[in-house]
């Protein structure tokens, strides 16, 4: 299979606050995405830490962020597979270290309920037959891992349809113990599922532009020389008083 | 009767001397605000002490002529010597003005950032903002917070500048791996 979806993914994640914006150039496309809250996620830390201490010594205590994107395998004329991906951008989470396989499929139920048609459409039920899969580049070579227990093959099937259930031992294991920090994991949606997902409205935005910026926008040709003119006349008024002064 | 005629002339005296001395005390302070005037130039502190110290009446009253001339000579050009200072001062004054009013004009950017609300049933958002060319990321990711908590009616609670992260995603970007299969390319 060819890896099209190289184009949609994170190029680099902004975390520097202290260095200057000049890191983002006028053609990058600049994502600010809204993070799980930090401080519930040290609340279900601790608590999971109360409940186990002994357990959670060893396990991973802070919280991994990862990207995640919708995938459809496509054929085309030349009739073979390939991947595409649906989004213009990946979702990034921000994933507890006490999220399981089970809670991630609730998460992403919950993130792309607005990306579902029709609107009634139950959520978990369709996110309970996709097979997630983690990227993993070793070697300058990347490789798949399934996450939870459906896989790729089983959630094809569209006679007999599978069903994660949350009980499954796959299904349980925590996501942070699978997936590292900046890892991709990759929904890949089943082709029965096609008329389910909505592409056009999970790359739907809305667009703001702050009022300094409106209020240029708005000037006219004419409203701009004339604001170029007065600056001009406002220089040439500081020279001659310059010069006034020093004569 | 002479005792009391020497009574009367010396009591005519005295006054005299009190008039004299008020006199010269009044000239004295006259002399030493011009001096403090004359920015306190050390040069009239001797005239003043020889005032003070002078026993002679005629001597100290043409001291303090001479004092009062030069004093006066001496403010005319302090004040000249002040007027161009002044100017100076303002020329100075004036440049660092220029300089600092070109220092502080701030170079804008506008730049496009996409926010993507955790809530799904909110719709992503591309804000244009304008920030100084020198700004921080910090200061794109306050301003950012700023007007998504406004457009999404957020409270500071409901939306913590510690959790947006922001990403640059690929657009038309070369990756590593293409430059691979490229050169791969070249070399068959």
């Amino acid at each position: 299979m060819n890896h099209l979806y190289y184009s949609h993914k994170v190029w680099k994640f902004l975390d520097d606050m202290d260095s200057s914006i000049d890191c983002i150039k006028d053609s990058d496309v600049t994502y600010a995405y809204q993070m799980y809250p930090l401080d519930k996620v040290k609340e279900e830390v601790s608590r999971q830490s109360m409940q186990s201490c002994l357990e959670s010594k060893e396990k991973k205590m802070n919280p991994i962020i990862v990207q995640i994107q919708i995938r459809q395998n496509v054929v085309d004329k030349s009739l073979t597979t390939s991947w595409k991906v649906v989004s213009d951008a990946p979702i990034v989470a921000r994933i507890s270290p006490t999220l399981s396989i089970s809670g991630l499929r609730k998460v992403l139920g919950r993130r792309l309920s607005y990306a579902l048609k029709p609107s009634y459409v139950d959520e978990q039920s369709i996110m309970n037959q996709v097979a997630l899969t983690s990227e993993v580049t070793s070697n300058s070579k990347v490789e798949e891992r399934v996450l939870g227990s459906v896989t790729y093959q089983l959630s094809e099937n569209p006679k007999t349809p599978f069903f994660a259930n949350p009980w499954d031992s796959g299904e349980m294991d925590l996501v942070v113990d699978i997936v590292e920090d900046l890892d991709v994991i990759d929904i890949n949606w089943p082709k029965h599922l096609d008329s389910f997902l909505d592409g056009d409205n999970l790359s739907a935005k809305d667009i703001v532009v702050a009022k300094d910026v409106l209020d240029e926008c708005s000037l006219s040709t004419k409203d701009r020389a004339v604001t170029i003119d007065i600056e001009e006349e406002i220089d040439e008024f500081m020279e001659e008083e310059v010069d006034e002064f020093i004569s | 009767m002479l005792r009391d005629k020497e009574d009367e002339t010396k009591k005519c005296f005295d006054a005299q001397i009190v008039n004299i001395e008020r006199e010269l005390r009044g000239a004295q302070t006259k002399v030493e605000r011009l001096l403090i005037n004359a920015s306190n130039d050390t040069r009239y502190e001797e005239w003043s002490e020889q005032i003070v110290n002078s026993t002679g009446l005629t001597e100290g009253m043409r001291c303090l002529d001479v004092a009062m001339e030069r004093t006066t000579l001496r403010l005319k050009s302090t004040k000249d010597e002040r007027m161009s200072s002044d100017r100076r001062t303002d020329i100075s004054r004036l440049e660092e003005g220029i300089r600092q009013l070109f220092k502080s004009v701030v170079i804008p950017r506008d730049m496009k950032v996409v926010f993507v609300p955790l809530s799904s049933s909110k719709k992503k958002t591309e804000f244009t903002i304008r920030l100084c060319k020198d700004s921080k990321m910090k200061e794109l990711r306050t301003s950012i917070v700023e007007m998504a908590r406004r457009h999404y009616g957020l409270s500071k609670a409901g939306l913590k500048e510690e959790d947006v992260q922001f990403a640059d995603i690929f657009f038309q970007k070369v990756s590593q791996r293409s430059i691979h299969m490229f050169m791969w390319f070249l070399i068959i």
